[in-house]
């Protein structure tokens, strides 16, 4: 059978409507796996946020608790006096708390850095521990 | 509508994969993430009240303006004023006044519980 250039154009065609067919779970099941990701992931960056925002709280806690501990003596080891604050009040909704540093450099500012292990989403499950969260505060000594 | 016997064959109607992934899954997905947001946010509003009615009590403390507090930051995060408890505990003295008393608050919306402690 004798072919001619147009008829061989809609053969090219036909090929290519060929190659589209399948089915359109995979595309359905990849599309929702990308929006629960996504969903994760802002649920992630929020729950990042919060443990922060708590973590400042607790340093600044700390921070004022040092201030006062030390009554104006700042030359002291500080580390003891924000340890027996964090745990006469220990930090609730953060896990494993640490203390980095507590030091006064001008004898009249407290600085407190805490850290923390970072559990977004699920404590026991995904994205598990995927790192640390850390904050600081400082406390300055009136007049 | 094209029909197929075949478990093999992928012809078929697109419209029920559409109704099916499109609408089945995402619908889920859209109501868990609608959930959980509001639960964040709700979290957020927990806290930050915690934190400010502390602050607000350390200053001033006396019970009904730190509950004017927590009212007001419970209205400007749209979280439901009335649903709001917090308890407020002072050693050694019960009302703060005395210097170097340690306060503890514990705010609770639903489930969602936060606390904050300070040294006056």
């Amino acid at each position: 059978m004798k072919l001619g250039m147009g008829s061989l154009l809609p053969t090219q065609v036909r090929d290519s409507d060929v190659n589209q067919q399948g089915s359109l779970a995979p595309l359905g099941i990849g599309l929702a796996m990308l929006s629960l990701t996504t969903v994760l992931l802002i649920l992630a960056s929020g729950s990042l946020y919060l443990t922060e925002r708590r973590l400042t709280t607790v340093a600044e806690s700390t921070a004022i608790s040092v201030l006062i501990e030390a009554k104006g003596n700042l030359s002291q080891p500080l580390h003891p006096l924000a340890m027996s604050w964090l745990e006469q009040h220990p930090p609730r909704g953060l896990y494993q708390v640490e203390l980095i540093e507590v030091s006064s450099v001008d004898q009249k500012t407290v600085r407190v850095r805490l850290c923390s292990s970072s559990r977004p989403i699920f404590a026991n499950y995904m994205f598990s521990e995927i790192g640390k969260v850390c904050s600081e505060a400082l406390a300055r000594r009136g007049r | 509508m094209k029909t197929s016997t075949s478990p093999t064959s992928e012809q078929g109607s697109a419209i029920v994969d559409l109704i099916g992934f499109g609408v089945m899954l995402q619908i889920p997905i859209l109501m868990f993430a609608t959930f959980a947001l509001s639960t964040q946010q709700q979290s957020f509003a927990v806290e930050s009240i915690a934190r400010h009615a502390l602050r607000a009590h350390s200053l001033w403390p006396v019970k009904e303006s730190t509950q004017g507090v927590v009212l007001e930051i419970a209205k400007e995060f749209g979280i439901a004023p009335e649903r709001v408890s917090w308890d407020l505990w002072c050693t050694p003295n019960p009302n703060c006044l005395e210097p170097s008393s340690t306060a503890r608050i514990e705010v609770r919306y639903g489930e969602l519980v936060a606390y904050a402690s300070a040294r006056f």
